[in-house]
């Protein structure tokens, strides 16, 4: 594996917590004195945000689909039924 | 359900739909029921569980959740606070963003950062591949193993590689959107 990749590794470590303290005051030294590892580590925190709330759209578009196969399902019309019936007033 | 305990992460790795299709035939039912007595509608109802559904994934996922649990009241009261933060906030829709952990705490934010929306969208479809890697591995936990099956890698060593790869390019994309905006 290339050396950026082994840093983004180790960049990666270090946002999970998973370094020694000695290791991570390393890192933390770094990027105080280096603006672009800086920006790195803000970015990668940011492309981690960026997978988790694609994740969880990609999640709520399974939901739906299920939703929409059992509601269409003609074997689950007394369950659909029993549902919608909580909500005639 | 209770019996599935220790077992419902792996079920969720091996086989979601299935896993998801069965806890919504099983909970849904109670979440309507007490989204109607609280004056909510269907759609509501619909809404709320599906969000509670999505955070307890991630927490069943991570290990979040001490077993044994049992599912059912686990996710009835997950929807119970969404409805009730819903109300709080008389929002007409949850949307995502209000299941927490999706924003960056303002000390963390130096500098703004890119809109994260417009972002998002660029990478589902400009780098879907690498994004479905980074999801496999980052929110959905699937093991380095499966994803290797499922990408087509010889080995787990060079799906993690590629795991990096990928998050460089996504980091790469995130600093020139930030500097586009910066400039801009």
């Amino acid at each position: 594996m290339r050396k950026s990749l082994h840093d983004i590794e180790k960049l990666e470590a270090y946002i999970q917590n998973r370094l020694s303290p000695a290791e991570a005051q390393e890192i933390r030294t770094d990027l105080l004195l280096h603006p672009s590892k800086y920006h790195d580590w803000l970015s990668q925190k940011e492309s981690y945000l960026l997978v988790h709330a694609a994740g969880r759209k990609q999640l709520k578009t399974e939901l739906q689909a299920i939703h929409l196969s059992l509601v269409q399902d003609p074997a689950k019309q007394k369950w659909w039924q029993q549902i919608q019936a909580f909500f005639v007033s | 359900m209770e019996k599935e305990k220790g077992t419902l992460k792996a079920k969720f790795q091996q086989n979601r739909e299935q896993t998801f299709r069965s806890l919504y035939k099983k909970v849904f039912p109670a979440v309507a029921r007490f989204v109607a007595k609280k004056g909510g509608d269907l759609a509501l109802a619909e809404d709320i569980f599906q969000d509670a559904m999505i955070l307890y994934f991630e927490k069943v996922v991570s290990d979040q959740i001490c077993e044994p649990h049992n599912p059912q009241a686990y996710i009835l009261g997950i929807s119970r606070n969404l409805f009730f933060q819903h109300c709080k906030k008389n929002k007409p829709s949850l949307g995502l963003e209000s299941l927490g952990e999706f924003t960056v705490a303002p000390s963390e934010e130096a500098t703004p950062l890119p809109d994260r929306h417009r972002l998002l969208d660029y990478l589902t479809t400009a780098g879907k591949k690498c994004m479905d890697l980074l999801q496999a591995f980052y929110y959905f936990r699937s093991p380095m193993k499966e994803i290797a099956k499922e990408f087509g890698y010889r080995s787990e060593r060079s799906a993690t590689v590629q795991k990096y790869k990928c998050l460089e390019k996504v980091r790469e994309t995130v600093k020139q959107a930030h500097y586009a905006e910066v400039i801009a």
